[in-house]
């Protein structure tokens, strides 16, 4: 086994903007950069549209006491118009979901910081 | 011709590099280990007689009678109105906003290498950064969401900038987790006794009267476990726990989930233990533990307030389930055939899947656990929330003027470069036997340019020095060195190495991986059929990068949520995910070293640095790492020295594709070293 070896080297700025030679390099570099690896992320909604509750950015709120409430409501507010929900649609599950939240307290809140 | 070249580079700036071009934010992560041979446990290690064919039976459900006073905060009117305007914020925001963070997030998770943390890409603080890229991103580690007036914090996807706070449920008084909570520490300071150093504190003084409390709660309630079932288990308590839990009931809507934790703590962050909480805090963050992230908000460690979790024995008649927390227990053996976990006071626990996070420990040293008690005093073995404390108060009231950190390891280095940053005055000491600082995970060249900017900055570092002996000397600690030299402290804090939490997996005659320790799964994070095992206990099947052991924060989140994915599907008998994603982590021990890590990050494989030119008025020096495969060349690692944007996907897909790329200049051109020119013609 030959000693194992920690190469340096530099790259000056005009050789960092040249052009690439190898194809597979440059297939990245042609690429965008939030297509070039997939995202560990699955997003907020589902292929057919709907919500997709795996999403981590609704994580803690599905995990929550409330998590139930938080899909009614959400899924609710989806599935209405702009114009139903001015009308009261969902009213219901929003404050199923107010109320488990309250009860709770589920939630951090601005208020653990004044304290 | 210079025109020529920055002509060009605008061009390229357009069509060729998407990816070198846009610094978008970083992520951070984890960490070496290469592959190794199973082995299988020694009989003699397991008590079986303790599994016995324990009939579990459901806890008998007990209607919710709502409380006057879980009403009466918000009868009133106001707060009618009140909500109303959220929910009508909440209608709008909760998902739109993400819908374009969600891409970013993942990018911006960071850690560091024993369990850290991280989300977003930890951006250069202030001072410092201003040559750096100057996204404004969050702070490196805390989850919880930013732009959120009001109350429900995302926490997990906090570091994203919108994400759903918005939801937040309205004003709601919430009272003090830790009013409710009765935090038994029951460690006492020479502790050792206590059967596993797991539990979290050696190092809080404040507890001394608690063990009886909490034995008294456990008995109380221990009528109530008995019997228990659950159909989602979870051993530990910390990272890679919470985020299972995240993920089955993100998976399975009504899941019921019962986390068992040994630490009195809620679940918490690790990272900005050494990190944020030096950098960022203030003088009430050794109370409450929290710090102001570079957004202007506020975060605290911990993951969820205790209203998250539903009281254990509430779970068995939550109609449509929750997450409960039972700290300050031990789980002592897993009985596979009866699907029964054994606590330490002998309550059982029947479950469905069961996932072992018990994570990892600090190391002991053999040298200061057999000195006095005095001198036992003066030393943190530096891992929980309680040693935060400890050492920063003593800081802050400067009963400490000197401190000594022992290891090399980047958990000592921060400590080292934090405590330093944050306490000027204050004299640092850090000794290892190694030669650099973080010498297992950087080449030489670049170890070597760490430890000597963390001593420009003023820490003394010893390093090749062998600690001979240790003793109490007036008020303070003497270390003899090996060249018998002496070493005057104050305090000492050791991070020195881990030990694996895996005594439960061995005691359940689970496998055991003997180099990399910890328990060995599959690819799936499985271990036997409902068995699983995620974050830096677990020693998992990597198809890519060989069998793994990782004790970063990203990989605690990224495996944890696998985990918990897998039980669910695991269930429903479809197919379950192997591991996939490359977990990295982030460091900083040095002014103007901000490091990105991801793949196998060990300084026994060669690799190949490509540097930047030196910017002239700058003290930032860029660079890209690469780390070959020890057979074949191919790059298996990537580390990112000052370099930002999208390049740890690309490095995550370099390591995927495995190929073997002779020039690796070429390669780096992929790694923003460079800022773009300025396409303004």
């Amino acid at each position: 086994m030959s000693r194992k070896t920690d190469q340096v080297v530099q790259i000056s700025e005009t050789a960092f903007w040249s052009d690439i030679k190898d194809e597979y390099i440059q297939k990245l570099a042609n690429t965008d950069p939030n297509d070039v690896y997939p995202p560990i992320n699955p997003g907020p909604t589902n292929p057919d549209g709907s919500v997709n509750f795996e999403c981590h950015c609704v994580g803690h709120l599905v995990a929550s006491p409330c998590g139930y409430e938080f899909r009614e409501a959400i899924s609710c507010q989806k599935e209405s118009t702009e114009e139903q929900m001015e009308n009261g649609a969902c009213g219901q599950q929003l404050m199923a979901f107010m109320e488990c939240a309250m009860r709770t307290q589920c939630f951090k809140t601005n208020d653990d910081e004044k304290k | 011709m210079l025109l020529r070249a920055i002509g060009r580079s605008a061009k390229n700036l357009v069509s060729v590099r998407n990816i070198a071009l846009s610094r978008a934010s970083l992520g951070g992560g984890g960490h070496h280990h290469e592959p190794t041979p199973v082995y299988t446990p020694k009989p003699g290690s397991l008590d079986w007689y303790l599994c016995g064919n324990n009939k579990k039976s459901a806890h008998e459900p007990e209607p919710y009678i709502p409380k006057g006073d879980d009403y009466g905060s918000f009868v009133g009117a106001a707060v009618f109105v009140g909500l109303t305007i959220a929910a009508v914020l909440f209608k709008t925001d909760a998902f739109k906003k993400d819908t374009h963070v969600h891409h970013h997030v993942q990018k911006h998770e960071t850690s560091h290498e024993s369990s850290s943390h991280a989300e977003p890409a930890h951006e250069p603080e202030p001072e410092e950064v201003e040559a750096v890229a100057p996204e404004p991103v969050a702070s490196t580690s805390s989850p919880s969401s930013e732009p959120t007036p009001v109350a429900a914090q995302t926490s997990e996807e906090s570091a994203q900038p919108s994400t759903s706070s918005q939801s937040e449920p309205a004003p709601v008084q919430q009272e003090t987790p830790e009013v409710s909570t009765p935090t038994p520490e029951p460690v006492s300071q020479s502790s050792e006794s206590s059967a596993s150093s797991s539990s979290p504190s050696s190092s809080s003084p404040s507890t001394e009267s608690t063990p009886q409390k909490s034995e008294e709660a456990s008995n109380e309630s221990d009528e109530k476990k008995k019997g228990l079932y659950c159909e989602y288990v979870i051993i530990g308590s910390g990272t890679a726990a919470y985020y299972a839990s995240l993920a089955i009931r993100a998976k399975q809507a009504e899941a019921k989930v019962l986390m068992i934790g040994e630490e009195n703590e809620l679940p918490y962050n690790r990272p900005p233990l050494s990190k944020e909480l030096w950098w960022y805090g203030d003088e009430n963050s050794s109370k409450k533990l929290d710090y102001t992230a570079l957004s202007g908000k506020k975060r605290d460690i911990f993951y969820e307030v205790e209203g998250f979790f539903v009281k254990p024995e509430d779970l068995p008649s939550a109609t449509h389930g929750g997450v409960s927390l039972i700290r300050g227990s031990k789980v002592v053996k897993i009985c596979e055939e009866d699907k029964t976990v054994i606590l330490e006071d002998g309550t059982t626990i029947g479950f469905g899947k069961v996932l072992i996070a018990t994570g990892t420990r600090p190391k002991k040293m053999d040298l200061f656990e057999k000195s006095s008690n005095e001198v036992q005093n003066k030393i943190t073995y530096y891992h929980y929330p309680a040693d935060f404390k400890k050492v920063e108060n003593s800081l802050a009231d400067s009963t400490v003027k000197t401190i000594t950190i022992i290891g090399n390891s980047l958990i000592a280095s921060e400590l080292a470069y934090s405590i330093k940053r944050k306490y000027e005055n204050v004299n640092v000491h850090q000794i290892f036997e190694e030669k650099y600082n973080a010498s297992d995970i950087l080449p030489e060249h670049l170890a070597k340019k760490s430890t000597e900017a963390i001593q420009k900055m003023g820490v003394n570092v010893h390093s090749e020095e062998k600690i001979g002996g240790v003793r109490k000397c007036c008020k303070n600690v003497v270390l003899t060195m090996k060249d018998g030299s002496e070493h005057r402290t104050d305090l000492i804090v050791i991070a020195d190495g881990e030990d694996v939490n895996s005594e439960l997996a061995e005691a359940s005659g689970l496998k055991i991986n003997s180099v990399n320790g910890g328990v060995t799964t599959d690819k799936y994070l499985k271990v036997s059929p409902n068995i699983y095992a995620a974050g830096s206990v677990a020693s998992f099947d990597d198809s890519v990068l060989g069998t793994r052991r990782l004790s970063s924060w990203e990989n605690a989140q990224i495996s944890g949520r696998l985990a918990g994915e897998n039980m669910v599907l695991n269930k429903n008998e479809k197919d379950e995910k192997a591991f996939w994603y490359q977990p990295s982590f982030f460091t900083k021990f040095a002014p103007h070293l901000h490091l990105n890590a991801i793949g196998q990050i060990d300084s026994k494989l060669e690799t190949v640095a490509v540097y930047a030119e030196p910017e002239k008025d700058s003290q930032i020096e860029r660079a890209v790492v690469f780390y070959k495969s020890k057979n074949g060349g191919h790059i298996v690692g990537v580390l990112l020295v000052n370099v930002f944007g999208p390049s740890l996907d690309v490095a995550r897909r370099i390591i995927d594709d495995r190929k073997n790329i002779e020039d690796l200049k070429e390669l780096a051109k992929l790694f923003p070293l460079y800022e773009a020119p300025k396409a303004d013609e």
